[in-house]
């Protein structure tokens, strides 16, 4: 680590800084770490850490298809709604099976089943927000606001139609059968971590999934023809067409990659967590944009990293859990999110301004 | 620069993208609605004969109450206190007992909890006794008590005759008045006094039955020393309940005061019966001699399961070593400082008791819960986790108000969490996060059972007392282990309300259902249907919906064709004021026609002022939070567990006489 006495070193440690978009929130997270460790009791419990990183990884799932897209230049504001409707498939089809018309086309508990056609039909709707985006030409910020309200629609739907059984009443759907031996494989206990402390853990197989998704986009993009070209169609997507990138099939690659991974991380939620709601997942796509943004990815793409996005997942939820610890109200929480993301952005303005 | 207008653009889209999730109009519905289905997917074919089988036993007792009904009335609606001028002065109250702490030790528990309940409410009491047992001293104590005028009284009605002229003086003077450890509710006791804080004897029996039957058994067995009580009747009834519901024979075996001959009646019994392995007794004078019948027959706590109502030495040694499953406790330290809680928030803030009886116990005691409480003085931190907040949902700044209050007079350190916007899936990831605090307990919504149980388990593991308030259905219905859940109860506010509409005469009662299939409001009228069957009257149930003109012609069509039909239950705005509107389509005056509702709109509180309307049942959401708060500060502080698995918040009834009070306290108390 170069030290920072003359201005000369200090800007050559900032110019090598600047390589690593990870840095911000790397070192937010061990500060903020730091100071939760010291301020908040019962932080560094097993119960809290195993929590900050079960519930950071449920989200995580799908902040790391948004981290994709936003690298490759675009948005998807309709991760939640995705979701949603991601989840209300394997509710319905575990619950009630495929009923068209009065015949039962598909019986109750297809468990393996219900998760392919989740996620197929996640990717289907990645697959329309890509080809609107790249067909139509309008910013993906507009095309995927429009589409986070149409499939919160489809969700709302869905939940209030004769497929989900609930006419006449709330639109909530369970699975009230014995939990399948798939759901524990989706967000089962993980027990031999749990069992390490009192109280027991909160582990859960989330964390599991999240890391396979972070490994897989590690390599990805940083050892594959698509990675190079995902950074390529985001940072001059001009010159990467003229280096025959063929810049839409990325974007619509990565839509899909996105829907895909917001509809598993709705069924891995729904395995331990067994109702959906209409609601489920609003907001969520703001979070991803802000853990993503924290891990410093460039609001205009072409620069950032997936670690980075993981980590700023996980600093998200590490701030909630420490101000909970900490006493301190829930309100609090956003505002304190937003200062972080606001300083966040400024750190990396200002680090990679060389 | 061109890089930093992008950014502000997109930070600006943001911030306005968040205010617009945050204030789409749509979120309160769906919290009503996904309450809706919580309780309806609860339906359990088990619960629905718990129900019913609970009326058939109510209404045995109650046969012979029924003609009473009118005079009780009258009493009832004489009986809603004055409300202080001032609800954070100190108050003073006056407690009349029949014996004391100096003279009888049973009396140094209630009075416990007596003085801590005035130091946690901001009150003084003064505690009358006489110094030896004397029911005319007594009745004279309470005389006295009045003339000196406090802000309320409670006492205990040792005799209902001799006491009913003092105590109509007090309530005649605005007095509230409840009773304590003595009394059988206003309702047999024929006084009107706010409700009677005792032990619940059916609920005992009943709770211990299931408790004993849990892990099987083939015969359960009810040892009565003292056959023709009827509170013992009670809790065998209980315990006969619950056998029956889990497919186990039962016999009750009276035995008598005499110990060796009881042992001997024991051991033959059991010579006759060897099957019997469930055995339930009904204090020390059981007790005693059972521990003697196992004695002789060489039985151990391997060979049978026993059970006993109240403790002792000899109980408590067999509970320890595993003979004895449990004591049923009737909790007095509860019984006093319920009584003053009870009547601090009737003379503040008009709350009155759901109940004409408020349960103090069963108060289970087990090998597990023989430890030491905190301590009054032990610092306390409580974290409540709820779906909703002040913040966004008006109704719980209420709820809010009183948890805070609460944990301000009694010390606690409470920390509210909420989402932002109804999230069930945030709710339960803000309980688990709780949990990781390690608080000294927490109080909860049970806004979904299926996705809170989880969470709410992993509190209990970790050692953590959970109460539920507002949202839930009790530990039982909601299959999560938690104390207890503070709320309103439906079948009760229905049974209430419509006792208080038949006294007002009619042939036929109507409940009027515009929520078909809401369990909570098919509860509502099965109280209400009970309380029309018991007073003599027909009964109908009539559906509208949520259009309130159809709805409207609706009722006027089901009226022309049974114009017999002249008491009405509404079950809220949504089917009030369809109601008020047939009432206008049809030229009907409250001459024609008696009504009630539950719940409180500004239509109803005008109805209820013209006299069209009798009353409106409110949940008295300001309980909820307080009463949760209290709930977790006697279990964690006193070692006293709430009774039942439901802990009623409401039906408070909303009269002409209390309208004005409420309105002035509604949004902050109310």
């Amino acid at each position: 680590m170069a030290s920072a006495t003359s201005p000369s070193n200090f800007q050559k440690t900032r110019a090598r800084l600047a390589n690593y978009s990870e840095v911000v929130v790397l070192i937010s997270f061990i500060l903020l770490f730091i100071i939760f460790s010291l301020t908040a009791d019962n932080f560094l419990s097993l119960l809290s850490l195993t929590n900050i990183v079960t519930l950071a990884a449920i989200k995580g799932i799908f902040v790391i298809g948004v981290a994709m897209l936003m690298i490759s230049g675009e948005f998807d504001l309709s991760v939640g709604s995705t979701l949603a409707v991601g989840a209300y498939v394997f509710a319905i089809l575990m619950e009630h099976g495929f009923v068209l018309g009065g015949t039962q086309i598909l019986p109750p508990g297809l468990a393996f089943l219900a998760l392919i056609l989740a996620l197929i039909v996640s990717a289907l709707l990645g697959l329309i927000n890509g080809l609107i985006v790249v067909r139509s030409g309008i910013p993906s910020f507009i095309a995927t606001l429009g589409t986070m309200l149409a499939f919160r629609g489809i969700a709302r739907a869905m939940g209030n139609s004769e497929l989900a059984k609930t006419s006449g009443n709330a639109d909530v759907v369970r699975f009230t059968g014995e939990a399948p031996p798939l759901f524990n494989v989706l967000n089962g206990d993980l027990n031999f971590i749990n069992d390490l402390g009192t109280p027991a853990g909160g582990a859960r197989m989330a964390i599991i999934w999240f890391v396979i998704v972070v490994v897989v986009a590690v390599i990805v993009m940083r050892f594959t023809r698509y990675g190079s070209w995902v950074y390529a169609t985001g940072g001059n997507r001009m010159a990467a067409l003229a280096q025959g990138v063929r810049t839409n099939r990325v974007l619509i690659w990565n839509f899909v990659i996105t829907g895909a991974l917001a509809g598993l991380a709705g069924v891995v939620q729904f395995a331990s967590r067994p109702a959906i709601d209409p609601a489920r997942g609003e907001g969520w796509e703001l979070i991803a944009v802000a853990a993503c943004v924290i891990g410093g990815i460039w609001l205009q793409g072409g620069y950032g990293t997936i670690i980075g996005a993981a980590i700023g997942m996980l600093l998200l939820q590490m701030v909630e859990q420490g101000l909970i610890l900490a006493g301190v109200d829930i309100q609090l929480f956003q505002a304190t999110i937003g200062l972080i993301l606001i300083v966040a952005v400024i750190s990396n303005t200002w680090l990679s301004r060389t | 620069m061109k890089l930093n207008k992008k950014i502000t653009l997109m930070i600006g889209l943001l911030v306005l993208a968040f205010a617009a999730v945050a204030c789409e109009p749509q979120i309160v519905e769906v919290e009503k609605e996904v309450q809706v289905t919580v309780e309806v997917e609860k339906i359990v074919e088990v619960e629905k004969e718990v129900e019913v089988e609970k009326i058939v036993e109510v209404e045995k007792e109650v046969e012979v109450e029924v003609e009473k009904i009118v005079e009780v009335e009258k009493i009832v609606e004489v009986a809603v206190p004055v409300i202080v001028d001032d609800p954070n002065r100190t108050l003073d109250i006056i407690a009349v007992q029949h014996a004391e702490c100096a003279w009888d030790s049973f009396w140094c528990t209630v009075q416990a909890g007596i003085q801590q309940g005035a130091q946690d409410n901001n009150v003084n009491v003064t505690i009358l006794a006489p110094d030896s047992f004397d029911v005319d001293k007594t009745a004279s104590l309470i005389e006295q008590a009045v003339a000196a005028q406090p802000d309320a009284i409670m006492l205990t009605v040792t005799d209902a005759t001799v006491f009913k002229e003092p105590i109509q003086a007090a309530l005649d003077l605005g007095i509230p008045v409840v009773a304590y450890n003595a009394g059988s509710g206003p309702i047999e006791d024929g006084i009107g006094y706010l409700t009677y804080l005792g032990q619940d004897e059916y609920a005992g029996g009943y709770l211990g039955g299931q408790r004993m039957a849990a892990n099987g058994g083939s015969k359960g067995v009810c040892v009565n020393h003292v056959p023709g009580h009827t509170g013992v009747a009670k809790r065998c009834a209980g315990f006969e309940q619950a056998m029956t519901e889990a497919g186990i024979a039962y016999e009750e075996l009276a035995i008598n005061d005499d110990p060796s001959e009881s042992a001997t009646i024991l051991g033959d019994y059991y010579a006759a019966n060897p099957d019997v392995d469930l055995w339930i007794t009904m204090g020390p004078n059981g007790a005693v001699p059972f521990y003697a019948f196992m004695n002789n027959e060489g039985l151990t706590k391997d060979d049978i399961v026993h059970g006993t109502f109240d403790n002792s030495p000899e109980i408590t040694a067999n509970i320890e070593n595993g003979t004895t499953m449990f004591g049923i406790d009737q909790q007095p330290f509860l019984q006093g400082y319920g009584g003053v809680t009870s009547l601090a928030l009737a003379a503040r803030y008009g709350i009155l008791p759901a109940g004409p009886v408020t349960a103090t116990g069963p108060g289970f005691i087990t090998a597990d819960s023989l430890g030491d409480p905190a301590g009054a003085d032990a610092p306390m931190k409580i974290i409540a986790v709820q779906h909703a907040e002040c913040a966004w949902d008006a109704f719980w700044c209420v709820v809010q108000n009183g948890a805070t209050t609460a944990a301000e007079r009694m010390d606690i350190d409470l920390q509210i969490l909420a989402p932002d916007s109804f999230d069930v899936d945030a709710t339960a990831s803000l309980i688990e996060q709780a949990v990781a605090a390690q608080p000294d307990a927490i109080m909860l919504t049970v806004t979904d059972a299926v996705v809170f149980k989880d969470a709410i388990e992993s509190a209990l593991n970790a050692g953590i007392p959970v109460v539920a308030y507002n949202a839930g259905a009790g530990p039982v219905e909601d299959g999560i282990a938690y104390s207890t859940y503070l709320g309103q109860d439906e079948y009760a506010g229905g049974y209430q309300g419509g006792q208080r509409l038949a006294a007002l005469g009619g042939t036929k009662g109507v409940c009027v259902n515009h929520a078909p299939g809401h369990t909570g409001v098919a509860k509502r009228c099965a109280g209400f249907e009970q309380a029309m069957t018991e007073a003599g009257l027909d009964y109908e149930e009539l559906v509208t919906n949520d259009d309130p003109a159809e709805s409207a012609t609706i009722i006027g069509d089901y009226y022309n064709a049974n114009p017999d039909a002249d008491i009405f239950i509404t079950m809220g705005p949504g089917s009030a004021v369809p109601f008020y509107q047939f009432m206008d389509n049809e030229g009907l005056t409250k001459d024609d026609i008696v009504h009630g509702t539950f719940d409180l709109s500004p239509e109803i509180s005008a109805n209820i002022a013209s006299g069209v309307t009798q009353f409106g049942i409110d949940q008295q959401p300001f309980l909820q939070g307080y009463g949760a708060v209290q709930a977790l500060n006697l279990m964690v502080r006193h070692g006293v567990v709430p009774a039942l698995p439901v802990t009623p918040t409401g039906p408070g009834f909303v009269t002409v006489d209390n309208l004005t009070v409420v309105q002035a306290l509604a949004g902050e108390f109310r």
